[in-house]
């Protein structure tokens, strides 16, 4: 997983957090000042806290914890994206399970962040979104193969890759084969030297099918029930 | 079904309206002034016997008749018939002659006719003005056209006047009688309509009616044929046909017959005797109380009275002279017949035999006046009203046949209606049963599933925080080594947790899951991963039970490497064996091991053994181990399909 510095290690990211549980918190918080790059622009403990950050000047990353004591994450997700467009959301969840992390990116959320990650670990995963990448696991990689299993597998002959990548409602035939790696277990890192880009290039790929997702979840809502199919590839 | 037939006595009801309408107009009695038309009630009359038919002559003055005395005598004016002919019937004839005189008729240039409603012999009528002959009926002595009434053209050429004596020669066989109606003169404006009225009732109404009959008769007819057990439609076609037979010698005969006049009139009669017979089998299904003796009677003097009547053996001179006989000789067995049928209308109150009957009332009447026609007992002005009751039969069979028939497609779509009912049903007890078992199946998939999840946090993450306690409480670990210990709780919950979500069947989604989840220690550790794998055949028996085994028993592999083989390469392969399964090999460049040894040992790694060999057997797989000073090799062989058994 990612372990390169920023880079764009000369701006500072802007981090803000609404959680509540009061241990996370505080490694967060201490993650984050020990990291050079980053400057923590706002804490809060309630959605309703959470909320009222958004008045503030915008944060380039905002992680959110979805079980908040006065109602859901998945509120203050929408409304960042709608106050803070340009704000990268990271879901801080225990396990990282498919169903909390599916929702938050049909929701919007750019990534996750499981809780017992190393401060090391955490401020990598910080700096990735921050740069535009996302973090993906085999399981939540096979759960969006199936959401966009209806659409046309591949590029059809004639169309430019650019276009199909573009279609919000198909994935492009890199993205699948992206997606297709990771549910086979290899890492960004070998996925990069396997498709010879680069790492970042792999990461960017995996933000864009969780935009893609969030634009056809809607619309596609009435497929679900049919893309509970097979994840052969 | 009601209404149906509402609407057909509705439909009798307007006919007979129409009738009793019609009649009226026939009869009317119109005077001169009123429209233009004398009705002639008087005429002087002459007959002159002969022996034998002779040509009308091509003039006749009555000033050059043979001197008979002229009498005078009202019209109608009829000659009675005898009814058993003498032996000479045949020969001896009579020349009858009627004097008209006109009276001056309204000046209406070349428009002026002479009606006569009604003339009946066997033999001949001609018809004179002032002299000239204007018309003659040219057909066989017998089928003459009595039935058509007559409409004559007076003044038809050109220098022609209006005349004022017509003379009418009748020619007649002295046996069979004659009549002559009342005679019309008049402008074609008075009389045509009176003469169309008077032809389309006495002669089209009675040929349409049984055209008519005979059309539903061939659809009865083709409906038997398609369901010959249906003989009620067989048996409407056959009473269609001589029906029809039977009207015929109402309106044929205005020109020649292209048969015999005596084979006309055997099937005339005949058609009548068998008409009676097809009545009273049509009945006998309606009430459904056969008599036999009836039936057999019934057809024993049919077939007698079609055999003497035959003219070819008749021993009477002519069917004609003597068709009154058989009508007679038949009345007692259709008196029995009708009666017989009056009295299971009463016994089945069945509303089609009440109709029958009410039709047999009516039918006998109409015959009664035929035969009082037929034979001068009444006036010629009258018009032959059998026809009508055909008419009325066919209708009445008609509502029978249309009744039956509904009643049988009513009696399919319900018996349908009936079927999709206790289909529904089934169906529906079907769902009920489906639902019941579908909700027991659950009950116990989540028992099983409960259990399953149960046991592994009993001996996993279970297990392992209460040792995580137990070691804190007594002091003999630090922090770092607690802290791993609990991530390694951590780490079984996360798996116990992707083991829930379905695989589908794909073990490399199971290894990369568990690639995921382990790489954070391995990286820790330093140690290298090779990731070899080749994509696998589906095992379709990849269930959350087996998933979490699988995930267990390479989880305990790997951490094998990380606590005892101070490794710093792992290598992960898959591939599929040569006997038909799967692979999964994880290999380290550590310090090996004694599998036999860390079994008899029983130390933790002894337990670990034991539980992924425990976990393999559940999958229906193998483990197994190579060690040696250059490193361990660990196999999982998992079968591509399993024997079915309950999951451990």
């Amino acid at each position: 997983m990612p372990s390169s510095p920023s880079p764009d290690s000369g701006t500072c990211i802007r981090v803000a957090i609404v959680e509540d549980d009061a241990h996370f918190q505080a490694s967060f918080i201490r993650a984050i000042k020990a990291a050079p790059d980053m400057q923590l622009v706002g804490v809060a403990d309630t959605r309703a806290e959470g909320l009222a950050l958004l008045d503030a000047s915008p944060a380039d990353v905002l992680l959110v914890d979805l079980g908040l004591p006065d109602g859901s994450g998945i509120d203050v997700i929408r409304a960042t994206l709608a106050r803070w467009p340009e704000c990268g959301v990271m879901v801080s969840t225990t396990f990282g399970d498919e169903t909390h992390v599916m929702q938050s990116i049909e929701a919007g959320a750019a990534g996750y962040l499981i809780k017992d990650s190393t401060p090391g670990r955490m401020t990598d995963e910080i700096r990735s979104l921050a740069a535009g990448g996302s973090p993906i696991s085999p399981m939540i990689a096979r759960q969006v193969l199936q959401r966009f299993r209806h659409a046309a597998p591949a590029a059809a002959p004639g169309t430019p890759a650019t276009a199909m990548a573009a279609n919000p409602s198909t994935l492009s035939a890199r993205e699948r084969e992206v997606l297709g790696f990771i549910t086979r277990g290899f890492t960004a890192d070998e996925i990069a030297a396997l498709m010879q880009v680069s790492h970042h290039t792999v990461l960017t790929f995996v933000r864009r099918i969780y935009s893609k997702l969030k634009v056809s979840s809607r619309a596609e809502a009435i497929y679900e029930a049919r893309s509970r199919g097979l994840l052969a590839d | 079904m009601k209404q149906e037939a509402g609407a057909c006595w509705r439909t009798r009801f307007c006919w007979g309206l129409l009738l009793a309408c019609l009649l009226a107009l026939a009869g009317c009695d119109g005077r001169l002034g009123g429209d233009g038309a004398v009705r002639l009630q008087q005429a002087q009359f002459a007959s002159v016997p002969g022996n034998g038919y002779t040509a009308p002559p091509m003039r006749a003055d009555s000033g050059q008749l043979p001197d008979g005395p002229w009498t005078t005598t009202p019209l109608p004016h009829v000659q009675s018939r005898e009814l058993v002919p003498s032996a000479n019937a045949a020969v001896a004839t009579a020349t009858d002659w009627y004097r008209l005189d006109l009276p001056r008729l309204p000046p209406a240039p070349g428009q002026h006719y002479l009606y006569i409603p009604r003339w009946k012999t066997i033999g001949q009528i001609a018809i004179y003005g002032d002299g000239r002959l204007l018309y003659r009926s040219d057909s066989s002595f017998v089928h003459n056209g009595y039935n058509h009434p007559l409409l004559v053209r007076l003044d038809d050429t050109a220098q022609a006047g209006v005349p004022a004596t017509v003379l009418i020669r009748i020619d007649r066989l002295r046996s069979s009688g004659s009549a002559l109606s009342t005679v019309w003169a008049g402008d074609a404006r008075a009389l045509i309509w009176r003469y169309q009225v008077r032809d389309w009732l006495q002669t089209q109404l009675p040929y349409m009616g049984s055209a008519a009959f005979l059309a539903v008769g061939a659809f009865s007819l083709a409906a038997w044929l398609g369901r010959r057990r249906e003989t009620l439609y067989l048996l409407f076609f056959v009473t269609s046909v001589v029906a029809y037979v039977r009207t015929l010698h109402y309106y044929v005969g205005i020109s020649r017959l292209p048969v015999p006049d005596d084979w006309f009139e055997w099937v005339t009669v005949s058609s009548m005797l068998w008409l009676l017979v097809l009545f009273h089998l049509f009945l006998q299904r309606l009430h459904k109380r056969p008599q036999r003796w009836l039936t057999v009677a019934l057809l024993v003097l049919t077939a007698i009275c079609n055999l003497v009547a035959l003219p070819a053996l008749s021993a009477f001179p002519s069917v004609v002279l003597t068709a009154p006989l058989f009508y007679m000789a038949i009345t007692p067995l259709a008196m029995l017949t009708f009666g017989y049928a009056l009295r299971n209308a009463w016994k089945t109150r069945s509303r089609e035999v009440w109709m029958m009957a009410t039709w047999i009332f009516a039918g006998a009447a109409c015959g009664i006046h035929d035969v009082s026609l037929q034979n001068n007992w009444i006036g010629p002005e009258s018009m032959y009203l059998f026809p009508y009751a055909i008419i009325g039969m066919f209708f009445m069979f008609t509502h029978i046949m249309f009744t039956r028939y509904m009643g049988a497609i009513s009696e399919v779509e319900q018996l349908n209606e009936g079927l999709a009912e206790r289909l529904q049903a089934r169906e529906a007890e079907l769902a009920q049963s489906y639902q019941r078992l579908r909700d027991v199946e659950q009950r116990e998939m989540l028992s099983q599933e409960r259990q399953r999840l149960m046991r592994d946090m009993h001996d996993g993450v279970g297990s392992s925080l209460a040792m995580a306690i137990h070691t804190v409480e007594h002091g003999s670990l630090d922090d770092v080594q607690v802290a791993e210990l609990l991530q390694d709780c951590l780490d079984d919950l996360k798996l116990a947790i992707d083991s829930m979500e379905p695989v589908e069947a794909d073990l490399l989604l199971l290894l990369a899951t568990l690639r995921f989840r382990l790489a954070p220690r391995i990286e820790s550790a330093g140690i290298r991963l090779s990731w070899q794998v080749q994509d696998l055949p589906a095992l379709p028996w990849l269930e959350p039970g087996s998933a979490l085994h699988v995930l267990r028993i390479l989880q305990e592999a790997f951490a094998n490497v990380l606590r005892h083989a101070r490794a710093s390469a792992i290598r992960v392969e898959t591939g599929v064996s040569p006997d038909g399964g799967v692979l999964v090999t994880i290999e380290d460049n550590g310090c090996g091991f004694s599998p036999q040894a860390a079994a008899e040992a029983g130390a933790t790694q002894g337990r670990g053994l034991r539980n992924q060999q425990r976990r393999a057997q559940a999958v229906q797989g193998e483990v197994r181990w190579t060690s040696g000073p250059g490193g361990t090799r660990f196999t999982l062989w998992l079968p591509l399909s399993r024997a079915p058994q309950p999951v451990a």
